[in-house]
């Protein structure tokens, strides 16, 4: 399939019209990733992240629940015959708080749009039980990391294992210099986590990080050894970026007592 | 304090030389044994390789999967990322999780785990109290008291339900109502209602639960709260599932749908 543009085009007037039916329940319909940034690569792009917030009410009505779930089935089956790498969206009941997670993207002017409904981006925000979890994910990401290490060693790469090193290392340049900031209290706008990244961090190496990015827009199927060698930089990267995290946090005072909540016991409880 | 009790269990005291494995007669194994043989035979070839670096190695078992190993490294390790590849050399048992760690970072299990997708288990809400209380030693220190016990109930129950609303409603929901993978669905609120309960539980201080028993458990805490009425609907549903008088699976899974959303708030609504 020769994909082009026109096509993520008609993908999103597609899911607009498939969603029309529940407007009268919908208040913003938000639009972020590569199709609201305009950087939509065609044929590697995927389809579609958006937000669909409704009134909160249509979560305390089983029948208007109901015929909402109805109708955003036909709108992800119109997403699915697309022929496009498709996703469904996410739908949320309340406008003024999500998840931490998605502060950047949503609350960033040139990185989303609104395609329905109320501006919401100025005023949207996350509660504070949201921002602990985002600003202490980095470190089970540091640990979901090591469970890849078994591919450094292992003799022959299958297909399978460079799918997942290339998905792997396209994830970790994405979320690992977000999820770092947010521990460092830092809440950046997407266009500027990579900016906050190294104005906080200015001796780390990030070179890895751009070495990713490249390997993305590659269109050839990189070399084994090489994406290799790229798995080994990034899980170093992250290893010396936890190290300076927990030296900054520890300068601020004890990292247990600036991570956990008041009330945990273990070795000072 | 090495080899203590829970690795004399576990036949490790007995090891004649350090690179040299238990021996164990496989022939004559249960399933449960042999289980217990694997993670016995990964220690040992652990301790042969990895000893020096080693501060301890616990097993942990857990409500919702099947345990896994806490590895501590000696804090003045250099190049963790070597030692792991050490680790995984060892042939771990599959299905067991591993968490590798300096001493010095044992507070980080404490921290929340990632909020992941379907057919994944975040471990993280159980894994320290599990390990501290039906954990064993296997080598080396006895650490299950340096991993902190969180007590901020509300923030790990808010967490939970921000987490499965942000991953499953896209991720599960959505995705097996638009492919029609209907029974799938239903299996995957069911489960999603079972880790809610787990969480929801630990603010009464009951930890020690079990995938099956679980929502008997639950209604020992929550029997006058709407969540009960709610559970009880899912659970009648799924029960009718397989019954001549319930074909239609469509409908029960978009049912599913609604009840687990009714559930979620009615948790959110709990917390607050």
């Amino acid at each position: 399939m020769n994909v082009t543009m026109a096509d993520y085009d008609n993908a999103l007037k597609g899911f607009l019209d498939a969603v029309d039916p529940m407007k009268g329940d919908i208040i913003t319909v938000l639009l972020f990733g590569s199709m609201a940034r305009g950087d939509v690569r065609p044929g590697q792009s995927d389809v579609l992240d958006a937000f669909v917030f409704f009134e909160p009410t249509v979560f305390k009505d089983r029948e208007r629940f109901l015929r909402n779930l109805e109708i955003m089935i036909t709108a992800c089956d119109r997403l699915a015959q697309t022929g496009l790498d498709y996703h469904p969206f996410v739908y949320w009941e309340n406008v003024d708080l999500i998840s931490a997670l998605f502060l950047p993207p949503c609350r960033s002017l040139g990185s989303s749009q609104i395609v329905f409904g109320k501006e919401m981006r100025h005023t949207v925000d996350a509660s504070r039980a949201s921002r602990f979890l985002a600003g202490r994910i980095f470190f089970a990401s540091r640990r979901y990391g090591h469970q890849l290490v078994y591919l450094l060693s292992k003799p022959e790469l299958t297909a399978g294992d460079l799918a997942r090193i290339t998905e792997e290392l396209a994830r970790a340049q994405k979320t690992i210099p977000l999820l770092a900031c947010f521990t460092m209290g830092i809440w950046p706008g997407e266009a500027d986590i990579i900016r906050e990244f190294r104005q906080a961090l200015p001796e780390l190496d990030i070179s890895v990080i751009d070495k990713v990015k490249i390997l993305r827009h590659q269109k050839d199927s990189p070399d084994p050894e090489y994406l290799r060698q790229l798995l080994r930089e990034m899980l170093d990267f992250v290893e010396t970026l936890h190290d300076q995290l927990i030296v900054k946090l520890t300068e601020a005072g004890s990292t247990e007592r600036t991570l956990l909540p008041d009330g945990a016991t273990g070795a000072y409880g | 304090m090495l080899f203590d009790g829970p690795q004399r269990k576990l036949g490790l005291i007995d090891l004649p030389r350090e690179e040299r494995a238990p021996i164990v007669d496989t022939e004559h194994l249960t399933l449960t044994d042999r289980a217990r043989a694997e993670k016995v035979r990964f220690t040992a070839r652990l301790i042969a390789r990895l000893r020096p670096k080693l501060e301890s190695v616990m097993y942990y078992p857990h409500p919702f999967t099947r345990g896994g190993f806490v590895i501590v490294f000696k804090n003045e390790i250099k190049g963790l990322i070597d030692s792991i590849a050490e680790v995984y050399r060892c042939i771990p048992p599959p299905d067991l999780s591993i968490h590798c760690l300096r001493r010095s970072e044992l507070f980080e299990l404490a921290l929340p785990g990632l909020p992941l997708l379907p057919h994944y288990v975040s471990e993280n809400l159980h894994l320290g109290l599990a390990l501290r209380h039906k954990g064993t030693v296997l080598y080396g220190l006895d650490l299950r008291a340096e991993i902190p016990v969180r007590k901020d109930f509300g923030v790990l129950l808010a967490n939970h339900i921000e987490g499965c609303m942000m991953q499953q409603r896209a991720h599960c929901l959505l995705t097996w109502l638009q492919q029609r993978q209907y029974l799938l669905l239903i299996d995957q609120v069911d489960r999603q209602f079972r880790y809610l309960m787990g969480t929801a539980l630990l603010a009464h201080d009951v930890w020690d639960i079990q995938m099956e028993t679980l929502p008997e458990q639950f209604a020992q805490y929550f029997c006058d709260q709407p969540v009960m009425k709610t559970w009880g609907l899912f659970d009648h549903l799924r029960s009718t599932l397989y019954s001549d008088n319930q074909p239609d699976h469509h409908a029960a899974a978009f049912e599913a749908v609604w009840l687990l959303e009714r559930f979620l708030g009615e948790l959110k609504e709990y917390t607050q």
